[in-house]
């Protein structure tokens, strides 16, 4: 890494590290776990910084980045969680979530198929457009749309009324 | 993201990652133009742009605004913020680097390498923010500009407001005041944005010699390209 692009991957942390972070908290719901998220997703964008090819602005490769980061600990929790109950060392209703809105977003994203808990992110919470969303995910607002449908869809029928449009 | 905030929000508004990108300075003149006609008369945006920018606030305040592991020479994963300890050869690297970096704002990207420029602060209420081209700035906002110049320069800061009224911010004095080399130096005065609203412009002239302040203010809208000199161009918004 030559010291010019380290110095980009800088420039680009205090233009918009407080946005990676402000996603990260929301979506994890606690600051611990966010500014793990933010050091990973800053240390990922410094070892490889050509990740960054591709993707239209700045602001949609760290949008991919952090929504992929935060559900992948959404799901480790959840099998940490689960691991837990099964060995009776913590009450199922123990889990870290804060609001109660919140917390049933978190829990439906953590069992939407990877793809749809991506876009349900975009859509449902970061309240994105068809084409921004479309944007980031490198496919047709069409794409898009369908995906939609099939969280709305899987939303009604796992009874998660915030999902279902 | 809020869940009641997206009940009330139309197709129309503006998404977060709009802001984010309106903030990174991604926007285009046009795209920035939509953003700020769309804030004129949607309040839900107003206020979603006001708790954007108080969370960003709230970071730049934090310990994470210049985390030590990004000055850090050493790019491999470090163990989590909680449990990481550095040793005094690391500090020592990640000091140099500091110095070597001098992290830059986007409209610093924009400037010819080795330009000297200035930077702002915002002082609103009992709040002082650094502020940034494009930022959005209130009536009544007190600025106090720095500068970064590796060479002695004779400095003076003018702007053209929204009503297209040329004005001078710095210095007090008819000619232009000479500042020392320094880097993000404050400027002894600071100047209260007045009533005018809309788009302002912000020009900072270094020249290598003395020049009188007057006849440049006088000249604004059509800034004269001067030999020996360099301008430097910030853009707020204010409503």
């Amino acid at each position: 890494m030559t010291q010019d692009a380290q110095a980009r991957v800088a420039e680009i942390y205090r233009s918009h590290a407080a946005s990676v972070f402000r996603r990260a908290r929301w979506l994890l719901g606690n600051e611990a776990d966010a500014r793990e998220v933010l050091q990973d997703v800053f240390l990922s964008l410094l070892e490889r910084p050509n990740q960054l090819d591709g993707f239209a602005t700045i602001s949609t490769f760290l949008y991919s980045m952090t929504t992929h980061a935060c559900l992948n600990r959404l799901r480790n929790q959840k099998n940490r969680a689960r691991l837990l109950r099964e060995r009776g060392e913590m009450p199922s209703e123990q889990l870290p979530m804060a609001a109660e809105e919140r917390m049933r977003v978190r829990h439906a994203l953590e069992r939407l198929p990877a793809q749809l808990a991506e876009v349900a992110v975009y859509y449902f919470i970061d309240e994105l457009s068809h084409e921004e969303i479309a944007n980031i995910l490198g496919c047709s607002r069409r794409t898009v749309g369908n995906l939609i449908e099939r969280i709305a869809d899987w939303g009604r029928s796992q009874e998660v009324p915030c999902l279902s449009k | 993201m809020s869940l009641q905030m997206m009940r009330e929000r139309t197709d129309d508004c503006i998404s977060d990652l709009r802001f984010d990108q309106c903030l990174g300075g991604e926007l285009d003149d046009a795209e920035q133009a939509q953003v700020r006609d769309h804030l004129a008369f949607c309040r839900r945006c107003r206020e979603r742009q006001t708790l954007l920018a108080d969370e960003r606030t709230r970071f730049e305040r934090s310990d994470m605004s210049d985390p030590e592991w990004l000055r850090g020479s050493g790019l491999q994963r470090r163990p989590a913020f909680s449990r990481r300890m550095l040793g005094l050869s690391s500090l020592l690297a990640a000091a140099c680097l500091l110095l070597a970096l001098q992290l830059r704002r986007p409209e610093d990207m924009l400037r010819t390498k080795g330009d000297p420029f200035i930077s702002f602060y915002v002082k609103r209420g009992e709040q002082v923010l650094r502020g940034s081209s494009q930022e959005v700035l209130q009536p009544g906002d007190r600025l106090r500009f720095a500068y970064t110049a590796a060479s002695a320069q004779y400095l003076a800061i003018l702007s053209i407001d929204g009503a297209a009224q040329a004005s001078i911010y710095y210095p007090a004095g008819a000619q232009a005041e000479r500042v020392e080399p320094g880097t993000d130096v404050l400027l002894p005065s600071s100047v209260e944005l007045d009533a005018t609203l809309g788009e302002e412009k912000i020009v900072a002239v270094f020249c290598a010699e003395p020049f009188e302040v007057e006849p440049l203010r006088a000249a604004l809208a059509e800034l004269p390209a001067r030999p020996g000199c360099s301008t430097y161009t910030l853009q707020v918004h204010k409503q």
